[in-house]
């Protein structure tokens, strides 16, 4: 075999498995970079009083980091503002009047206040002391059903007319004996602000946060499919069991439901979602209210307030607050305010 | 002149092989067709495997290559077995007569969170 033959044998070997080798790099590149994004991390934590679950996708950065983060911020809300905690509010509570109230804080008095008046009072932060008095302050409290002179006096001390605020001064003050629990707020405040933490990490970010049935959108399923979300059947079996659909590509779902903290006594069923005006749980025909909103502090506090308003015409006025409202009634029969209906097609 | 020995061209058929292999699986991912009987769900196919199903309305449906087609119906027409083959999610096969809808989900139903 001539010499020149064998050698450019050789080149042309080389040559070969050379751009085999650089495809398979290619290909590789490729498969890793397609591969990544479509890959949900999830995270399961206590806090809030319920379970908070994090799916988080990022193509820049670690989801895990983005999920820690958000944890990180959901815990600090917690410790702030949630019902155990020892902070601003509690102060507020026990002293009566607060004045140089930060700006977080400001925010959610100034949110809660301006809710409760949106919805003439369904949803109310001060009724704190009517709470306690049903047991449904903690799940270890016990659970009764108080007399009427018990009623008559928690309602003596309730009410966001209560409440004095300003903003411009940073001051709050509360009379009667009056109370701000933020508890109706903060859960969907948390949410809201662990998105805004990894939105700030990175942009795009995609995934969403789902604190006890509250849930809100980080970003669409892959960057272009909508979460979908089953709105639980009130009177199912199973958490599984789904009553109606809902797609969401941003903004937050939230829902109240007669079945998630209650008690039965003489086969009567008294929840945890009282009325401002009686002081019991609300007879409004409604056993679970739906609320997509903006975001998901929102919709939770409009759908405690859609649950307390039920079918009276006051709730037709809630789109206008940004919230759109489905709600299932005692019978079984579920009622859309006018563009609920959007969110329902694939 | 030789470029290349009988072994270098096995090499490279072989790498191509494990390229196919590897990616067109995953092309046509598990995909199901989901069966409408006046508008309820009544039936999910699995597209991933060929097969022929007798639907109970009277209409005998073919999977193959991940596509789905009605090859035979008993209604007057047969408009829905001149639908032909479908693979695309938002087209569906729709008989009129039997009230039937034949539509392609990209994977199995689920729920991504509930709201409670």
């Amino acid at each position: 075999m001539p010499k020149g033959n064998s050698s450019s044998l050789l080149r042309n070997r080389v040559f070969l498995y050379g751009l085999l080798f650089v495809s398979a790099i290619v290909l590789l590149t490729i498969v890793f970079f397609r591969q990544k994004p479509l890959e949900y991390y999830d995270k399961t934590e206590y806090h809030l009083g319920t379970y908070v679950t994090i799916r988080v996708s990022s193509s820049t950065m670690s989801p895990v980091t983005l999920a820690e983060a958000a944890f990180t911020e959901i815990k600090r809300i917690d410790d702030k503002f949630g019902s155990r905690s020892n902070g601003v509010i509690a102060e507020l509570n026990r002293t009566g009047e607060l004045h140089d109230i930060d700006k977080e804080t400001s925010f959610l008095i100034r949110s809660a206040l301006e809710i409760a008046r949106n919805t003439s009072g369904a949803f109310d932060p001060t009724l704190y002391s009517l709470t306690r008095l049903w047991g449904f302050d903690d799940e270890s409290s016990k659970k009764r059903i108080p007399n009427d002179k018990e009623i008559e006096d928690a309602l003596g001390s309730t009410g966001f007319s209560r409440i004095t605020y300003d903003e411009e001064l940073g001051y709050v003050s509360l009379v009667d004996g009056a109370m701000i629990d933020l508890g109706g707020i903060a859960k969907g405040y948390a949410v809201d602000m662990a998105i805004a933490k990894i939105k700030s990490l990175d942009p795009d970010a995609t995934g969403f946060i789902d604190a006890g049935g509250d849930i809100g959108v980080i970003g669409p399923k892959y960057g272009n499919r909508p979460w979908i979300v089953g709105v639980r059947n009130p009177r199912g079996e199973s958490v599984q069991d789904v009553i109606e659909y809902i797609y969401l590509y941003d903004g937050a779902v939230a829902t109240s439901g007669d079945y998630e903290r209650f008690f039965v006594e003489d086969s009567v069923r008294y929840h945890h979602i009282l009325d401002p005006e009686t002081g019991f749980p609300s007879r409004s025909g409604v056993i679970s209210a739906t609320v997509i909103g903006k975001s998901t502090m929102l919709a939770d506090a409009y759908a405690t307030a859609a649950f307390v308003i039920g079918m009276e015409p006051g709730v037709t006025f809630l789109p206008r607050f940004g919230a759109l409202v489905l709600l299932v009634m005692e019978d079984m029969s579920i009622f859309r305010s006018p563009g609920f209906e959007v969110y329902q097609e694939r | 002149m030789k470029f290349f020995t009988r072994n270098d061209i096995l090499i490279v058929i072989a790498a191509f092989a494990i390229v196919i292999l590897f990616v067109f699986p995953r092309g046509k991912a598990s995909s199901f067709a989901e069966v409408y009987h006046d508008g309820r769900l009544v039936r999910t196919i699995d597209l991933s495997s060929d097969s022929e199903i007798f639907l109970d309305v009277g209409m005998v449906v073919k999977v193959q290559d991940g596509r789905i087609s009605v090859i035979d119906s008993d209604c007057p027409e047969k408009l829905c077995v001149s639908q032909g083959a479908i693979s695309m999610t938002n087209i569906p096969i729709v008989c009129v007569p039997n009230r039937t809808l034949i539509k392609i989900v990209s994977s199995q139903f689920e729920v991504d969170a509930i709201t409670q």
